[in-house]
Parts: C-alpha cells; sequence; structure tokens
C-alpha cells in the first residue's frame, strides 16, 4: 500500500529527487534487547542478550555475558540456560508440546525481564512448487477449529529472502495458496531460480504475540514515508521495557531441489 | 429548559430598547452584472453612522427605524454605492442592484464587502480572500486553488507540500469544519493533496473562523471554512474556462428565466496520465491518476418571499495499475435550501443537506479483493435571520444529522471470506441562538450559545477494553437504542472596543465539542484515514479559546494591520498506539490512546487592500503541544501541527491594465518528527529504536512562486487571460521525507535520505470568459 501511494506521488511529480543529508541524533542510553524463539519438539533453544548500539554506526551487537536466564512451563517445570558465550544462552535438546504456556525470565545487572507464549499446533504444508522459474507457491489447509498465525518464509540455496505474515482472519478453514516472497528486501527484484538450485520453505505457525511483534516490527522497519505508519518500536511480550521478543513457533520445512 | 429561559433572557435584554412608531425596509442587493446576491454588503444610515445592516448569505436584509427622514448608503467594496433618500411612514421594500464601479475596474479589488470592517466588524479571528484575489496568486501547475491561498493568512498552515489539509491555531486537520453550500465536506483534497476539492470558478465566498465561532456553527474543535457557491448569472448567459497544463475546467451559468431563475454548472478534470500512455512499461502505460469534479446549481424565485436552492458536488479520484489494483475515491454532496421572508423582519431558510465520503480498492485481475469503507450524512437544518432593529440581529435556528458509517468492509470472491465491519449509526443535533448587538458607537458585541448532542446509536455492538486496550466484551444494541449520549454547552462570545474610526480592540471566547473523528496513523493525509464516531470510548473533544486582538486600518483604508493572540485547550484528544493497525480493525477502539492538547501563539498581518500593489505579509508565532499518559513516558510532546515560526509574503503588482505581476515566499519551521536515537538487531534486521516521540525537526521550509497574468483580450463580450507561473522559483530541494536506509557507499552503516517532491516547476495556462 505504502510503496504504491509512493509510486503514484513520483509517477505524477516526477521531478523528485532524492539526496543523502545529516541528521544529528540523540544518543540514548543502552537498552537490553532479548531474542528467543522456541520451536515445537525436541530442538536447541538459544537465546541471545544484547544491547542496542548507535543509530548511524551500528557496531556489532555485543553480549552481555552476566545473566541467569530461567524458562518454565506452566506444568510446573523449569530449567536454567547455559551461558554458551557472547551473549548466547542455550538448552540443548530441549523437547516441548503445543497448548503449553512457556515464561522466559531473564535477570542481569540487578533488573529482570519476563516474557510468555504459548506453543501453536504444527499446520502442515501440502505442496511446494516453484514456476517460471521465480514463483515459489506454497499451498496448505488451515485449520477450522483455531485461530492461526504464520509466517512463510524461503531460502534458495541456504539463503533467507523474503518473509510472508497472515492470519486467518480471512481465510478460516481455507486451502491457502500463497506466493512466498522471493526477494532480498522491499527494493530488490525477484531472485531467479535455476535448475539444481535448492528451495526450503518454512511454514511457521507462531503464537499470537509473536505475530504482532514480527507485523509491527514490517511496519516500523519500513521507515516512515509518505503513508508509513507513525514511527514507533516495535510492540513485544517482554515486561519491563526489553526489546525483542520471546515467541513459540511450529515449523514445517519443506524442500524441493530443481531439476 | 435552561434554553428557553436563555432565549426569553435575550429577547427582553434586546428588547429594551424598543421605541414607538418604528418602520422597517428591507429587501435584497445584488451585483447588477451577474445578479448574484451580494453577501455582507452593508445598508447604512448616512445622518448616524452606527446604525445599520449588512446582508444576509442572500443579499436579504431589514432596518427597522424610527418615523423620520433618511439617506440610507448601500455599499459593497468593487461596487458603485447608492444613497436613497426616504421618509419613513411606513415599511418599505427596497431591492438594489449595485453597479461595477468603472473607474476601479482596473483596480484589484481585494477584500469585499464594507473597507474597514476589519475594525468595526463584530467578530475576529476571521481569514477572508476574494476569488479575484486567488486569481493572481501564483500556485503549483497554475491551478488556483481556494485552499493554498488561504494558508498564505497567518494562524492557517499548509500540512506540508503534497497535502490539502490545513491546521488552524495548532489544531489538527480533521478539527477543520469545511462546509460547502452548508454539506460538510470530508476529505478536501483531490490527487492525495496536491489540489482541493473545491474548483474555484464555481465559488462566491470563503470564509475561515480560525476563532470567535458564531453559534451557527458547530461541530468541530479547530475551525469552519464556510463556502459558498456562485448562484449563477441571472442576467445572461456566460462562460468561463481555462486550459492548463495538467487539468482543464468550464464553467457554465445563466439565466433559466430571467431575474427569476438561474443555473451554474463547473466541471474539471485532470489529464496528467494521458503521458503515461508514452510509456514503454507495459504496467505504467494501463496506469491511471485522475480526479475529476462537478459542481451545479440551481436557483428559482417562487415569489417575492420564496426562493428555492439546489445546489451539488461530486468529485472522483482515480488511482489504478494495470489490471492488478485500482483505488478511487470522493465525496459527494447535496443541498436543497428554501429561503422564505415572514413579514419584513424574519428571514428564514431551510436546508436538507446530503454528504458522502467513500473509498474503494480493487485488487486483482476480476476483482477479486474488493476493500470500501464510507461516511454518509442526512442534516435536515433550520436557520432564522430575526432583524430586530437597527442593533440588534439575532440569529437561531437548529438542526439534527443522521449519520451513518461503514468503516470499513472487504468483498471477496475465490479464496478469502469476506468480512463486514458493523455499521455505526449516529444522530448529532444542535441548537442556537445569538445575537450581533451593537450597543454604542464603541461598543459592539456578539454573544451566543450553543446546545449540541451526540447520540451513538444501534443497530451496532458496544466494545469494552481492558486499561491496555484488549479486547474484553462486546454488547448488541438493536435499532435505534441509544449505545452512548453525550452534549454539551458552547458558549460564543465577541466583543469590540471601537478605539476611534481606525482602530479597535476586540476579545472572543469560544468553546466546540467535536463528535466526528478521523483516525490517521500514518505520516501522511490518505484517502483511507477513516472517520469514526464518538462512542461509549471515545469521547468527544472538547476545545476552548479565548483570544484577544488589535485592529487598525491607516491610509483611508488602504493598509490594514491586524494582531490576535490566543490560547486553545483540547480535551479527549486521540492518538494511536505502536504499530496500530487502523484498517479494517473490527477493534480499532482499543488501538486509540486519549490525551489533552494546548496551542497559542501570535498572529500579525499587515495587508495593503488598493492601489497598483496590493498583498499582504503575514507572521504567527505559535505551539501546539500534545500530552498523553501513554506516550512519551507522559510528556508533553509537539504536535505534527506544531510549527514555531511561519511567514507568509504575497504580492501582486499591475504593471498596466494587461499586466499582473505577482509572487509569494513562505518560510516556516520544520514540522516536528520523530527519529531513531539507537538501533539493535533481532530477527536477522537493523531495527530503529525510538525513545521521544516527535522529538526532531524537519529542515525548515522555504520557496518562492512567482506568476505573471497577460489579459492578452479584452471586451464587453469576451476576455481572454494568459497565465505563466513558476512554482519554487529558486529551485529550494524541501525536505517532504528523510529517511534512514542502508549506506551504499558504505554498507555496514546508516545514512540518512531526503526526499523532495519539487524542484522548480514552470506552468502555462490558458483562461477565457465570455
Amino acid at each position: 500500500m505504502k510503496n504504491l501511494v509512493l509510486a503514484a506521488l513520483v509517477l505524477f511529480t516526477l521531478s523528485s529527487c532524492e539526496k543523502v543529508i545529516d541528521v544529528d541524533l540523540n544518543d540514548s542510553d543502552p537498552k537490553y534487547v532479548i531474542e528467543g524463539l522456541l520451536e515445537l519438539g525436541t530442538h536447541d533453544f538459544k537465546v541471545s542478550l544484547t544491547q542496542t548500539t548507535s543509530y548511524f554506526t551500528p557496531q556489532v551487537p555485543t553480549g552481555i555475558a552476566v545473566a541467569q536466564i530461567t524458562l518454565s512451563d506452566n506444568m510446573g517445570n523449569s530449567q536454567v540456560l547455559t551461558d554458551a558465550g557472547n551473549g548466547l544462552y542455550t538448552l540443548s535438546s530441549f523437547s516441548t508440546q503445543s497448548g503449553i504456556q512457556y515464561t522466559l525470565n531473564v535477570s542481569t545487572n540487578n533488573q529482570s525481564f519476563q516474557a510468555s507464549a504459548e506453543m501453536p499446533s504444527l499446520v502442515e504444508a501440502d505442496t511446494l512448487l516453484v514456476e517460471d522459474e521465480d514463483v515459489v507457491k506454497l499451498t496448505f489447509k488451515d485449520p477450522i477449529e483455531d485461530v492461526n498465525y504464520y509466517r512463510l518464509l524461503l531460502f534458495v540455496n541456504g539463503e533467507r529472502l523474503g518473509e510472508n505474515l497472515l492470519d486467518d482472519e480471512l481465510l478460516n478453514g481455507d486451502v491457502i495458496e500463497r506466493n512466498l516472497t522471493n526477494r532480498r528486501g522491499p527494493n530488490s527484484i525477484e531472485e531467479d531460480i535455476l535448475p539444481g538450485d535448492t528451495v526450503i520453505s518454512y511454514l511457521q505457525s507462531v503464537d499470537s504475540e509473536t505475530y504482532t511483534f514480527l507485523t509491527t516490527l514490517e511496519q516500523v522497519s519500513g521507515g516512515d514515508g509518505p503513508g508509513g505508519t507513525a514511527p514507533g518500536n516495535p510492540v513485544n511480550n517482554w515486561s519491563n521495557g526489553a526489546l525483542g521478543y520471546f515467541g513459540a513457533m511450529a515449523n514445517d520445512i519443506s524442500t524441493i531441489v530443481i531439476p | 429548559m435552561k434554553l428557553r429561559l436563555l432565549l426569553f433572557l435575550m429577547l427582553v435584554i434586546v428588547g429594551a430598547n424598543h421605541a414607538q412608531n418604528e418602520y422597517t425596509i428591507s429587501g435584497t442587493v445584488k451585483d447588477a452584472s451577474s445578479g448574484e446576491d451580494l453577501i455582507g454588503a452593508s445598508v447604512i444610515v448616512k445622518e448616524q453612522p452606527s446604525l445599520g445592516v449588512v446582508t444576509n448569505v442572500y443579499g436579504f436584509y431589514s432596518l427597522t427605524l424610527s418615523e423620520g427622514d433618511y439617506t440610507l448608503v448601500y455599499q459593497f467594496i468593487g461596487l458603485q454605492s447608492v444613497e436613497r433618500e426616504i421618509t419613513l411612514a411606513q415599511n418599505q421594500k427596497i431591492n438594489l442592484e449595485l453597479k461595477p464601479n468603472s473607474e476601479e475596474l482596473a483596480e484589484v479589488v481585494v477584500s469585499a464587502e464594507k473597507e474597514d470592517r476589519n475594525v468595526t466588524k463584530n467578530e475576529m479571528s476571521v481569514a477572508k480572500v476574494s476569488m479575484k484575489e486567488i486569481e493572481n496568486v501564483p500556485v503549483l501547475f497554475g491551478e488556483k486553488d481556494v485552499l493554498k491561498v488561504i494558508q498564505l493568512l497567518p494562524g492557517v498552515k499548509s500540512a506540508g507540500e503534497g497535502n490539502s489539509g490545513f491546521y488552524v491555531r495548532g489544531g489538527a486537520a480533521d478539527q477543520n469544519l469545511i462546509l460547502l453550500d452548508e454539506a460538510p465536506v470530508y476529505n478536501p483534497s483531490h490527487l492525495l493533496g496536491f489540489f482541493s476539492v473545491f474548483n474555484s470558478d464555481a465559488l462566491k465566498d470563503v470564509t475561515l473562523y480560525k476563532g470567535g465561532m458564531p453559534a451557527e456553527f458547530g461541530g468541530r474543535a479547530s475551525s469552519v471554512m464556510d463556502i459558498k457557491m456562485k448562484e449563477g448569472n441571472s442576467k445572461k448567459y456566460s462562460a468561463t474556462g481555462g486550459v492548463g497544463l495538467i487539468s482543464s475546467r468550464l464553467t457554465l451559468e445563466g439565466p433559466v428565466q430571467k431575474d427569476k431563475s438561474s443555473f451554474i454548472l463547473s466541471a474539471r478534470r485532470t489529464y496528467a496520465d494521458l503521458f503515461l500512455g508514452l510509456s514503454s512499461d507495459e504496467n505504467i502505460k494501463d496506469s491511471q491518476l485522475y480526479f475529476y469534479d462537478v459542481t451545479a446549481k440551481l436557483n428559482y424565485k417562487i415569489s417575492e418571499k420564496d426562493r428555492i436552492f439546489i445546489s451539488g458536488y461530486f468529485g472522483r479520484d482515480v488511482l489504478s495499475f494495470g489490471d492488478q489494483f485500482s483505488f478511487n475515491w470522493g465525496n459527494t454532496t447535496g443541498t436543497l435550501r428554501w429561503n422564505h421572508i415572514y413579514g419584513d423582519k424574519l428571514f428564514s431558510n431551510t436546508s436538507l443537506i446530503y454528504s458522502d465520503y467513500d473509498y474503494e480498492i480493487n485488487i486483482g485481475e476480476n476483482d477479486d479483493l474488493s476493500i470500501g469503507a464510507s461516511i454518509d450524512d442526512w442534516n435536515l437544518k433550520q436557520d432564522y435571520t430575526y432583524f430586530l432593529n437597527a442593533k440588534n440581529t439575532l440569529k437561531f435556528g437548529g438542526n439534527a444529522i443522521y449519520h451513518q458509517f461503514a468503516p470499513g468492509n472487504i468483498d471477496a470472491a475465490s479464496s478469502f471470506n469476506s468480512v463486514k465491519i458493523d455499521n455505526q449509526f449516529a444522530l448529532e443535533g444542535g441548537l442556537y441562538v445569538q445575537n450581533d448587538y451593537k450597543l454604542s458607537q464603541r461598543w459592539g458585541i456578539n454573544y451566543g450559545l450553543r446546545y449540541s448532542l451526540f447520540n451513538y446509536l444501534g443497530p451496532s455492538s458496544a466494545y469494552e477494553f481492558d486499561n491496555d486496550g484488549d479486547f474484553i466484551s462486546k454488547t448488541s444494541y438493536d435499532d435505534w437504542k441509544s449505545i452512548q449520549y453525550y452534549g454539551g454547552l458552547e458558549p460564543r462570545l465577541s466583543v469590540k472596543y471601537q478605539l476611534n474610526d481606525v482602530s479597535s480592540l476586540k476579545g472572543s471566547y469560544t468553546r466546540n465539542y467535536q463528535y466526528l473523528h478521523q483516525l490517521s496513523n500514518s505520516t501522511s493525509s490518505q484517502p483511507t484515514d477513516l472517520w469514526v464516531p464518538s462512542s461509549n470510548n471515545i469521547k468527544p473533544q472538547i476545545s476552548d479559546q479565548v483570544a484577544l486582538g488589535y485592529f487598525r486600518n491607516f491610509n483611508d483604508n488602504m493598509y490594514e494591520f491586524s494582531f490576535e493572540t490566543y490560547y486553545k485547550d483540547l480535551q479527549n484528544q486521540i492518538d494511536y498506539k505502536d504499530g496500530a493497525d487502523l484498517l479494517l480493525n473490527e477493534n480499532v477502539e482499543g488501538e486509540l490512546v486519549y490525551g489533552r492538547g494546548y496551542a497559542y501563539g501570535a498572529e500579525f498581518l499587515l495587508r495593503k487592500n488598493k492601489g497598483k500593489f496590493t498583498g499582504w505579509l503575514s507572521y504567527t508565532l505559535s505551539r501546539s503541544i500534545k500530552q498523553f499518559d501513554a506516550i512519551n513516558n507522559g510528556d508533553p510532546f509537539a504536535a505534527k501541527q506544531d510549527r514555531i515560526h511561519d511567514i507568509s509574503i504575497v504580492g501582486s503588482y499591475q504593471i498596466n491594465p494587461k499586466l499582473t505581476l505577482s509572487a509569494n515566499w513562505v518560510y516556516y519551521t520544520g514540522n516536528a518528527v520523530t527519529f531513531p536515537s539507537a538501533s539493535y538487531v533481532v530477527d536477522e534486521k537493523l531495527v530503529p529504536y525510538y525513545t521521544e516521540r516527535n522529538g526532531y525537526r524537519m529542515p525548515d521550509y522555504h520557496r518562492m512562486d512567482i506568476g505573471l497574468t497577460w489579459i492578452n483580450k479584452k471586451t464587453d463580450r469576451f476576455e481572454s487571460s494568459w497565465n505563466f507561473s513558476l512554482y519554487n522559483a529558486y529551485n529550494q530541494y524541501n525536505a517532504y521525507t528523510i529517511t534512514f536506509r542502508e549506506s551504499e557507499s558504505n554498507p555496514n552503516t546508516t545514512e540518512a535520505v531526503q526526499t523532495t517532491l519539487f524542484g522548480i516547476v514552470p506552468s502555462i495556462s490558458y483562461n477565457f470568459k465570455f
């Protein structure tokens, strides 16, 4: 929508132009950024703990090493994550189940943060197809009994291209067919898919708060062009003002190799 | 009850100076060349200059005086004054037509009505431009535009390039009531904001009340823009038109029956998109981007006492890309009016008004998905003007509006489910009474009271949300069941104290309730911005404004100076949570947060109205601040419309009767914007982190435009002229947006990019009249 409006403006004015300018930004105090995505089944679970950096010249985020991170569920189980260095905290081969509420507690430097997510059920893909060398189609059946939120990801030869976010508000119970975004960024062109390429799709069912985070993240990272949403921070589930998110996701992976 | 008592008191007060043997002179005043009613022509008693009345918007006046001999002077700027000696021994009817002033024909007429109205009238905070004036102000693509010219006056600010929205005294764009022949126009912009929806050829009078609104107006918190269409020439047929670079327009008018009925029909269309056909790109070739609008009006004089008017407006914008996407939007309004004069003193106007704004988006080759929303109004309105005597003119009346909102629906073919968000209904009403009282030579007072009410009605559902805006429950209501009722008194007061013949002090206090709100979460105005009613969650916006002013005219009204200062308090303001989703969201009210706002400022205007050189210099110093508990940690922040300095210089010089050179220059402080303060990585993306709302400023904006009008042919029967203009004459690269992106030269860093919409834009248009 936003790009269409912008395109219309440019089409209309023709004389519009761009230039790089200097903007003097205030630096803010560093804030904690915590990111963790729990997957259905038995997988390694990783949490990264970093801080914000300067806007114009972002440094490689330095991980926070002095933290205690605990993952618990609503069945009374609880485990402490292992510090793997560089701000990474892990649990290896951790098993999860649909319908269970997981809570992540992080305490560092006298501050503590908490976020929860409920593990969704798996929705499986029916078909993954490549047409006309650049159209990648994923088809799946939306379960009618649940409210579902999806993130679709496309990887070509191991490289992550675009993502699609959708919910089933308009599509509940339908067979859903989607063309996966086959671009590196919003302004880049579609990649050709050639014989020999490996095409992988992720059909991720996510919890509602992760979906809210990902959609608002998509809006705010789009900048504030005409018709863009007024700038703001993505809406997340952390208490106490931490950035990032803690989510739960069931992933169905399909792979094809182009003959 | 309270109201009735007030009305009674008012009548007692104004009736106190009733004397015996009074008689009334009444009638209408018209322009002799076109037969158009003159709005605000003055009728003055020469022997007692403080006695007099002005004609109302239908050209009607009524003046009651004691028995005796008088000389009446009928005046209207740019027209010859007429003096009538009368012996008043019974009620009289005097209908007059004022002829063009032959000596002044060549002179640019800047203000209408009485020359010193600025100083002497019981009103302040009024911005007025005449249709004549608009012709000479250079504008983008030579498309003369009343909204753009109004924005050059103090206290009225353009919402920025590519935006027809405007801000009045620190208020938001949706706080302006824009009336076209009494019908509200919900979206005043064409082509994503480059043009206003009003075709100046069809307009007669535009008045903007920035404060001190008369009690007859209500419904918006910040301003009233009252636009009147022409009635159409009742003497002879005429055509006016123009051919420009991107659009053409044509207006036809004339009598149906001479001096009894007349019509006007006006239309225009842009054709910028015809050039797209030349493109080799298939998608661009099949794209469309245009607007058109049609304005029509018919009036019929049934008898000396009765007259009927029918007027309508229809406008549409169309934007499409190939057969994949199309988007169209527009306003429709219609007004049916009946004027009736009871006796000699009571003038009545009854109006039935329809107004609609809607948009529709179609996606897919076979319109697989269609998204639409609309707002519709039916309004029944009754107004009376009672010309009690030479010192008091009373107005009273009321109206009832039935609003219907369709906030959004999706019609889907194929694999999508259709969705329809419940329609919403509301009844809005108002009752008012006001008196314009000339207390003495020095004191004048205009006081009034309005009671407004709003009833949010079924069939619909009331949604309830917790403090975080999460949905709790939904209650359904049947037809005409009240979901929520609001109402309130709106006092209006305007006082004038005349220091001497050429200067005065004025003060005013105004309260306004606003029951409809436009939700807009994006950085510029969009055709999809939604109007919503007040509800169980959304409270009406309330504004209170106090203004003081000093007015002084110099050199026999050749120069006009005014200084006004104001303070405005705004309650129940609306803003949005971060990342709020406003489009097609059933729970949209849960995305809103509420707070307050306040604005204050000082406005200077120096204007030259006569002579070869005319124009004005305007300067506004102002602030507009908002405070929301849920935004910016509860700290006050600058509103989007906060502009500290705003300067406009407008000048027009008549080199000779055929050639007029004009120029204007504007300068204003850049808009308040939100920029990031830090960044972080999440989900493999670099994400900006924002701390303070509107904590930064866009660069200051300035621009100069130059225009030249050459009348190449002028006879009694035919007139044609060429207009050449340069928009942004010194090619200033003003910032439309500033965005951030990864640097191309240094990939791991971010750079700020400024987009400029217009460099220098030359244009030419040809205009004719016969």
